[in-house]
Parts: C-alpha cells; sequence; structure tokens
C-alpha cells in the first residue's frame, strides 16, 4: 500500500511483484526458523523442578517445588542469545508494521481495510507490552503462568483474527458496485474529500496523473 | 565366619566387630588437617559390650532422631480447571481460525473476499491455529503418577516457542504483507469519467 501511495507522488510507474509481497514472510521465516534452531541445538529448554527454599520442614529439608521450562543449566547464558534476538525481531516487526498502518492511515482502502489492520497491530503490541511484565511477576506459579500465557496467546490470536474477519462476515454480500469510487487515489484526507465529493470542485491534474498511474496496473 | 542356613545372613555372633566412636582432636588438628580420637564404643559378639557411651556430632550422648520420609510435598501442580481454561480458550481461537479459513474458501468468489487476498486470509488463519496450539504443551506437567517422563516434558518445552513464533511469523507476515499489497488499491478503483468533471 505505502509503496504504491510513494510510486504515485513520485509519478512514477511501478508494478509489485509477488516475490516484493512474499518477501516479508521469507525473511521473517529464515530469521525465527534459524534462531529457533540454534537454540533447539545449542541451548534446549528443558523441564526442571525448582525448589522453594523459603518453605522447609522442621529438619531444613525443602518441601515445595515448581516445575518450569527452563534453560539448561550448563547452557544458560547462550540461550540468551537466541531468545533476545527472536523476541527483538518480532516486537520491532510488529512496530514496524504498526508505522506502515500509521502512514497509510488516510487512505481509504476498499472495506477499510487499513484500519482493522491497525487495529489488529495496535491489539498485538499491547498484548505484547502489558503481557510482558505480567509474565515476569507470575513466573514462580506455574498455576498463574499458565493462565496469564494462555490467556494472552488467545488475546494475541483472536486480536488478529477478529478484526479481520468480523467486518468481512458482516459485509459479505457486498459488491463492486455498491463501493464509491476513487477515494482510494487520495493520499490526503483533503484529496480524499474532494475526490469523493463531484460538487466540491475539480480534481487536479495530479490527482488525475495518479489515477492514470495506478489504472495502468 | 558363618551364615545362618535360613536367611542367608550372616550368623549373629559369628564374628565380632566394633563400633568406634570418632571425635575430633583439636589438639592434634590444624588448620589443614583434621585428627581425630577413635576409640571402640561398642563391641558386638555374642553379646552387645558397652564399653564407652556413644557421643554424638553435638557432644552427648542422646541419640538425634530418624528423620522421616518427606511428607505433604507441596509440587504446585496447575489444578485442571486451570489446565481446562487453557484448553478451552485453545479450543475457541483454533475454532475461529479453522471457520474462517473455510468461510474464506468457501466464499472465494465473492467480491469482498477476493479484494481481501484468500491467500493472505487463509495464511492468517494457519498462522493463528497454530499459535493457540502452543498452549497445549504450556499445560504439560508431571502426573501425580509420576509417569509421565523426563524426555516428554523436555520436548513439549520446547515445543512452545516453535509453535508460537512459526505460528506468529505465519500471522503476523500476512498482515505484513497487506500493508503493502496493491489490491486493495485497484479492485475499487471506478474510471468512469464522470467521475472526474
Amino acid at each position: 500500500m505505502n509503496i504504491l501511495l510513494k510510486s504515485s507522488q513520485q509519478m512514477r510507474r511501478i508494478q509489485l511483484r509477488n516475490r516484493d509481497v512474499i518477501a516479508p514472510f521469507i525473511g521473517f521465516m529464515t530469521l525465527n526458523v534459524g534462531l529457533l534452531l540454534g537454540l533447539t541445538f545449542v541451548a534446549p529448554l528443558q523441564w526442571t523442578r525448582v525448589v522453594v527454599e523459603d518453605n522447609v520442614d522442621e529438619f531444613g529439608r525443602p518441601v515445595e517445588s515448581y516445575g518450569t521450562c527452563g534453560l539448561t543449566v550448563s547452557h544458560d547464558n547462550n540461550a540468551y542469545y537466541f531468545l533476545i534476538p527472536i523476541g527483538l525481531i518480532n516486537f520491532v516487526g510488529v512496530l514496524f508494521a504498526a508505522y506502515q498502518t500509521y502512514k497509510a492511515r488516510n487512505v481509504s482502502t476498499e472495506f477499510s481495510e487499513t484500519v482493522y489492520l491497525s487495529i489488529s497491530m495496535i491489539s498485538l503490541m499491547e498484548t505484547a507490552l502489558l503481557g510482558g511484565p505480567i509474565l515476569l511477576v507470575v513466573k514462580d506459579n506455574p498455576t498463574a503462568n499458565f493462565f496469564v500465557l494462555a490467556t494472552l496467546v488467545s488475546i494475541a490470536c483472536l486480536s488478529i483474527l477478529l478484526p479481520m474477519f468480523v467486518p468481512k462476515y458482516l459485509r459479505r454480500n457486498t459488491t463492486s458496485r455498491g463501493l464509491r469510487p476513487v477515494s482510494v487515489l487520495a493520499s490526503s484526507r483533503n484529496a480524499t474529500a474532494a475526490l469523493t465529493s463531484p460538487s466540491s470542485g475539480r480534481i487536479s491534474q495530479l490527482e488525475q496523473g495518479r489515477m492514470a498511474i495506478v489504472a495502468r496496473h | 565366619m558363618a551364615f545362618d542356613p535360613a536367611t542367608g545372613n550372616r550368623a549373629y555372633g559369628s564374628v565380632e566387630y566394633s563400633l568406634y566412636n570418632l571425635q575430633l582432636a583439636d589438639e592434634k588438628s590444624t588448620s589443614t588437617n583434621l585428627r581425630f580420637h577413635a576409640a571402640p564404643s561398642v563391641i558386638v559378639a555374642e553379646n552387645v559390650t558397652i564399653i564407652k557411651p556413644y557421643i554424638y556430632f553435638d557432644n552427648t550422648t542422646l541419640a538425634p532422631p530418624t528423620l522421616p520420609p518427606l511428607e505433604d510435598q507441596v509440587y504446585n501442580l496447575i489444578p485442571l480447571g486451570v489446565l481446562i481454561y487453557g484448553w478451552v480458550l485453545v479450543a475457541v481461537v483454533f475454532l475461529c481460525s479453522s471457520g474462517w479459513m473455510v468461510w474464506t474458501v468457501v466464499n472465494r468468489k465473492q467480491y469482498i473476499v477476493q479484494a481481501s487476498q484468500p491467500i493472505f486470509l487463509c495464511q492468517l488463519c494457519l498462522g493463528t491455529a497454530i499459535m493457540a496450539l502452543s498452549v497445549l504443551p504450556m499445560g504439560m506437567q508431571e502426573n501425580s503418577d509420576g509417569k509421565t517422563s523426563t524426555f516428554d516434558l523436555d520436548v513439549a518445552c520446547m515445543a512452545i516457542p516453535w509453535l508460537f513464533f512459526i505460528g506468529f511469523v505465519f500471522s503476523f507476515s500476512a498482515l505484513f504483507s497487506k500493508v503493502g499489497a496493491p489490491r486493495p488499491f485497484i479492485g475499487c478503483i471506478d474510471f468512469a469519467p464522470s467521475k472526474t468533471h
């Protein structure tokens, strides 16, 4: 979306190929799989039972413990070389995507998809920002940890699914004739108003040029 | 030495043995070498002969209590109710994902689905379904009967980041691609001259 907008502003004709669209997927997948493989073979997570030293019986023996997926003691430091980059890459990816949707906030696309993309991105960021600290607090309590993790993962999934599908489902019978034309060509709020309202005045030559560029696609 | 023919154990009293009481000899010890006085305390033969009362670590003759087995240990296992809560959430997300995917495929000829790139929509559904599956290994733990092997739990531990991040990449890349995809623009353009005065 933003690639097209930028090119239209420069009066330049471009053609987006499949590889332009699939490149983010390939890039993210390669980075994630590489780091996960490194984590698996260099410093795998292992099930450990952590003894709670504070709770002891009359002979000084600890009686409380909890199970968790911990880092292998001998590889403790190595695991962070993989875990931190995985988290950072994906979080920066979400930030960048959120920035892209912010840049395209004034673009009126078909079925207002940009709005729903923004909702998804912001929900994902909010889930990560709020959920991270909560997980740190409950890391020693397996029940609370599982509860929070399950809730966070589900919220993340639903915050992607619902904004993308519910509006489409509600407007499932819409046809192309029912849409307002040309507003998509404008890159600013004012221009959108001008283009979508025939009575508001003539379309500038620049805007007509943009239309021509997009029309060739 | 003789053995008891009935039990096979050593016959009591066939060999004389002694219990020595070791006590730290401070006057002979140094900072690097510890020396002990060793004196027989009890001789066990046909009869048990106490030569000298046994002195324990606290310099008394009172035997410390035998340690009882550990009881009432707290394992902090996740209760079944909380596990069910997690499984229900997984089921909801899984149903939503698979349902929307089927809806997308069935309605792929519909204008609104075509304009939203069905391939990205399916990729999104697949990603969220995989992501939701990561909750299942999070709930794995030792059973109360102790039959869950450590290997299974280790595999579950490593499955969590794999499922979560691969699912995330699938769904997030679909969103990311949609930000850059041109089809939403092209699909809604009407080039009728009347619109441009």
